[in-house]
């Protein structure tokens, strides 16, 4: 069978699964890579199937993990307490207030390079605050994946655009100006966009009346002793070398979880470990699946095939492309993507300067956290604000992707203009 | 019926991870080398670097010919083990090679962890057998990146040491972006730092690093050369093109940090060097992947590459053989060491039994690895 036609089978199992026999979309995805591996002549392809699916050990441990420390973090009172400062100092500056929690949602993913620890702490710190506007769970959950994806790509750490990098030996230099181009003016526009008209309209006190009672009073500063040492474990080692040590963002979450337990309300650690447990269970078949599904995807040369066919493509349609291409694939991995076709791409486009069309393509591919069969910042972010159908936070969520999307094939197009005015020609 | 179900594919996923996890394991046992007679001894890295002792970055070190006024090369394959041509090179010269002045040292599997698993997502086979007169000879397939199981996490970024570099956190587990090393560092990073100690401590006089790219690199069919090396280097390439076979001279990047051409020779007195040849399956354009791939380095996509001007090397349906990439490496060893010698002619290297290219295109590769020597 040609890749072609192997693709279109896992695809058909894929739609199959999900939409006739109402799997989950992990289960769905496994399945589908099975058929792919067999319609490919490789049997069972086992070996690869398991291989695969320990893809994305380290997002599944985040996954789980981060889940468990804002478990904490929320019964202990903190994340009230956080929000009912938040409205105190902020409430009635409602430019500084976006502007000011659009920033905090982006934070870990500029420390990170990932979207889930921006949806599942800052995000989820915010959430109550956000719907005590008025605001619809959608736009709430558009708000917070849309300030995740602009973590994401904001320096200093741009995963997608190092992975690139990797991909031609170039080393991750200048691409800080760039970014903050590309991601601060778009992340507070598309702030406003969401958010703007109920903050003009905000009602402080009766945002506080909504929201949980600040611990303060019985806790003290305290109560944020477990984010602080999230924040030193998180930075000390970019920062620091050699003197904080790096723990890994799994281990620093669960430790940072662990000291929660006694800064403030009693936690049960047994039910906020379930509860994590619960809500992620999901999320981590997802991300097994697709593992295993890119794993077959390679084996099959379905990949490649994806690949050369958009690299043929003329002048422009390969921007058509990219610009559909690259964050559909993205949706099965933004990493994969930037790997997979963001390093072809930067190659057929060495005329062009380098950091610009890096960053350009780095901001295409995690435009993918969008995207299904992951959208792993709407999908994260659902829960959070209590919205069961994802696909609203995805519709609330259209404009700062089409912004995005234009944005970078503006940067690609006049990649040269703009590296002179970056300084970087 | 609900538990019996969960019971059930809990045994399922607990049989899948034995059935998987036993063929995984076979990543951890080294294939059998059989050295030549004019091999001296072997030497394990820990003997450079103590701390490397019983863990998997202690590696083979094989040894030949005397210090004998003659100089001192030093042929690393393995670095990234999904590179095959690299360490099927050093193979073939620990097993053909026949030392007549100097001193050759050859590592195999530089970064021996590599070579004990591969990488998620590639779906690269496991082994694969290239046919010798005594039958099929079994040989792994690796990873560019240190075994997880010796090094995790991942940092989000890697801070190159000494430089200050920073690449993605994957790098942190790629050698070739870890010298020179660190002592109280990585898994990796003190495997590079055990390797600049040989080259330190053995006053090696050229090293050779053996790499493959995909077609689309732009530093392909090449030899890099670190300042030092360039005269000796730019002799080879010259000779290798009087020979026919297509070679650029890149001069090691200034700039980027971490790579052995460049570490190497700004940490130690050697001339480094590094050489690559095209391999279709480190590509992101290829089709489908397999051990054939490897062998016959086949791959319809490339040809489709090729017509689209994507790859930077010619490429047809023939493909470039396995055979092609290792005699690239192998006449690329003769010629760098001839550039050597008559840089330094006093301390000249001479040697014999190891095929040329051509010898590779018409006999095969396992003719030369018949492991009977």
């Amino acid at each position: 069978m040609s890749e072609g036609a192997v693709l279109a089978v896992m695809l058909a199992a894929l739609g199959g699964a999900v939409f006739l026999l109402r799997l989950p979309t992990g289960v769905a995805l496994f399945l589908s890579a099975m058929l792919g591996s067999l319609a490919s002549g490789n049997g069972l392809g086992l070996s690869f199937l398991t291989e695969g699916s320990m893809l994305y050990l380290d997002p599944i441990m985040i996954v789980i993990t981060s889940l468990f420390f804002m478990a904490v973090f929320e019964r202990s009172g903190a994340l009230g307490t956080l929000n009912v400062w938040v409205v105190r100092t902020f409430g009635r500056h409602s430019f500084l207030l976006v502007s000011f929690l659009m920033l905090l949602v982006m934070f870990p993913g500029m420390v990170t390079g990932l979207t889930a620890p921006c949806v599942l702490t800052t995000g989820a710190m915010i959430a109550p605050l956000l719907l005590s506007t008025g605001a619809s769970p959608a736009t709430a959950g558009a708000f917070i994946a849309t300030g995740a994806f602009f973590g994401m790509v904001a320096p200093p750490v741009n995963i997608c655009a190092m992975l690139i990098c990797g991909g031609v030996d170039m080393p991750y230099i200048g691409f800080d100006l760039p970014l903050l181009a590309a991601t601060i003016p778009l992340a507070l526009l598309s702030a406003y966009l969401l958010m703007g008209a109920r903050f003009r309209s905000f009602d402080p006190d009766a945002a506080l009346a909504l929201l949980p009672m600040s611990r303060y009073d019985a806790h003290g500063i305290k109560l944020f002793l477990p984010l602080l040492l999230l924040l030193v474990l998180m930075l000390g080692e970019k920062i620091l070398p050699g003197v904080i040590p790096f723990l890994g963002i799994p281990l620093i979450f669960v430790v940072s979880a662990l000291l929660g337990l006694f800064t403030g309300d009693k936690v049960s650690i047994r039910d906020s470990a379930l509860w994590a447990t619960r809500e992620s269970l999901s999320i981590l078949a997802l991300l097994a699946g697709i593992g295993a599904f890119i794993e077959v995807l390679t084996l099959s040369g379905a990949r490649g095939w994806i690949v050369i066919n958009l690299l043929s493509l003329p002048d422009w349609q390969l921007y058509l492309g990219m610009a559909i291409l690259v964050p559909l694939f993205g949706g099965i991995s933004a990493y994969g993507a930037s790997v997979v076709l963001g390093v072809p791409i930067l190659l057929s486009l060495l005329d062009r300067n380098n950091i610009l069309i890096a960053a350009a393509l780095s901001m295409l591919a995690s435009i993918g956290d969008f995207m299904p069969p992951t959208r792993l910042a709407i999908l994260l972010a659902g829960p959070i604000v209590g919205e069961d159908r994802v696909s609203r936070i995805l519709k609330r969520s259209v404009w700062p992707i089409v912004l995005s999307v234009i944005l970078t094939l503006a940067m690609i197009y006049f990649a040269n203009d703009l590296a002179k005015l970056f300084g970087l020609a | 019926m609900k538990s019996l179900l969960s019971t059930l594919l809990l045994l399922l996923v607990l049989s899948l991870c034995l059935v998987t996890g036993l063929g995984f394991r076979q990543g951890r046992v080294d294939e059998p080398l059989y050295p030549s007679p004019s091999f001296k001894r072997t030497a394990p890295l820990s003997n450079y670097f103590a701390q490397l002792k019983n863990t998997p970055g202690d590696t083979e070190i094989f040894e030949f010919g005397e210090q004998d006024g003659g100089g001192t090369v030093l042929v690393l394959g393995g670095t990234h083990c999904d590179e095959p041509a690299s360490y099927l090179a050093a193979y073939l010269l620990i097993e053909n090679l026949k030392l007549e002045r100097g001193r050759v040292l050859v590592v195999p599997r530089a970064n021996r962890s590599a070579l004990s698993h591969t990488t998620p997502g590639e779906a690269f086979p496991a082994s694969f057998e290239i046919e010798t007169a005594n039958g099929p000879r079994r040989f792994r397939m690796g990873s560019r990146y240190t075994n997880p199981l010796d090094q995790w996490p991942d940092p989000e970024v890697f801070v190159h040491y000494p430089s200050g570099q920073e690449l993605s956190g994957m790098d942190s587990r790629n050698l070739n972006r870890n010298y020179p090393g660190r002592a109280d560092g990585s898994f990796t990073q003190r495997v590079g730092h055990a390797l600049a100690e040989l080259v330190r401590v053995e006053n090696v006089d050229l090293v050779i690093d053996l790499h493959e790219a995909s077609l689309e690199y732009p530093v392909i069919n090449a030899i890099v050369a670190h300042e030092r090396a360039m005269d000796c280097a730019s002799i080879a390439v010259l000779e290798l093109q009087l020979e026919g076979l297509d070679f650029a001279l890149e001069p090691s990047p200034a700039n980027f940090h971490g790579l052995s051409h460049r570490e190497l020779g700004d940490h130690t007195a050697c001339m480094a060097t590094l050489m690559e040849s095209a391999n279709v399956i480190q590509g992101r354009l290829r089709g489908r992947t397999g051990a054939e791939t490897i062998l016959k380095g086949q791959d319809p996509m490339y040809v489709r590459a090729a017509e689209i001007e994507m790859t930077r090397v010619p490429y047809t349906e023939d493909g470039i053989p396995l055979e092609v990439r290792v005699g690239r490496h192998i006449e690329g060893v003769a010629k760098l060491i001839s550039g050597f010698n008559q840089v330094k002619p006093e301390r000249a290297i001479t040697y014999a039994g190891v095929p040329g290219y051509s010898d590779l295109q018409k006999n095969g590769l396992g003719h030369y690895l018949s492991g009977t020597k």
